[in-house]
């Protein structure tokens, strides 16, 4: 079993890693955390695209 | 006086974008002060990733940055006959790799490193997936970073190995999201 990362971005799992990592994306998975990164990030991003930039108070 | 505001941009030219007094002073961080200050622009250039910076609203200066590329997830051996009706049983799925992300010393704590990870999530979600396709945002986390990585819905493959490996994989399942 290997998780193999390269250079030019490329993700080569084999025997259990592969399997595993399978078995934990089978199924859709909400996460909350996820679902809020999506929402703020969406926000960013289309604003982003809009003016080239975004402001965000810090 | 409460913290300047920030804006985040695509990585420009030297004189809008200035990156020469990018620091980062754990030893472990060097590779990415180095990236920032010499080969993001030329990787840009070379379409091999694409940086988004932030900078405090009133300089010129980049005070973090994140790195995005192109990749693809391959699974080896995972899938046996039975699986093939399902949707799952792709080989090869497409991904978007978080190859860099950094913060000055002086930023750390101001949670503009959360706000750069989820704009590349929006960025993703909001030009790749809907135009041509893309499963996971994954990336290879510093061990000091999972736990960031996790609040922002990232989660660990869930190995012995991984969970011991020295930057352990981590992946966004984008199948969730849209």
């Amino acid at each position: 079993m290997a998780v193999i990362s390269d250079a030019f971005g490329g993700l080569q799992l084999t025997g259990e890693d592969a399997k595993k990592f399978r078995n934990q994306t089978r199924a859709r998975f909400k996460s909350r955390a996820a679902s809020s990164s999506a929402k703020s990030g969406l926000d960013v991003a289309r604003q982003l695209m809009e003016k080239g930039f975004v402001t965000v108070a810090k | 006086m409460g913290d300047p505001e920030i804006i985040i941009k695509k990585l420009e030219a030297a004189d809008i974008d200035q990156v020469s007094r990018f620091t980062m002073s754990d030893e472990e961080d060097k590779p990415l002060e180095q990236f920032i200050r010499r080969k993001a622009r030329t990787s840009g250039s070379a379409q091999l990733t694409q940086t988004y910076v932030a900078k405090a609203a009133d300089t010129k200066h980049v005070v973090a940055y994140i790195s995005l590329m192109c990749a693809e997830v391959r699974l080896e051996g995972a899938y046996s006959l039975e699986d093939k009706t399902d949707a799952n049983r792709y080989e090869y799925q497409p991904a978007i790799r978080i190859a860099r992300l950094a913060c000055c010393d002086e930023f750390r704590g101001k949670k503009v490193g959360k706000t750069l990870v989820e704009a590349a999530i929006g960025l993703v979600l909001l030009n790749i997936v809907p135009h041509a396709g893309c499963r996971f945002i994954i990336l290879d986390a510093k061990r000091k970073s999972v736990s960031f990585y996790e609040g922002r819905g990232f989660r660990l493959l869930d190995t012995p190995e991984n969970r011991k490996a020295k930057t352990p994989l981590m992946f966004l399942d984008l199948r969730s999201l849209v």
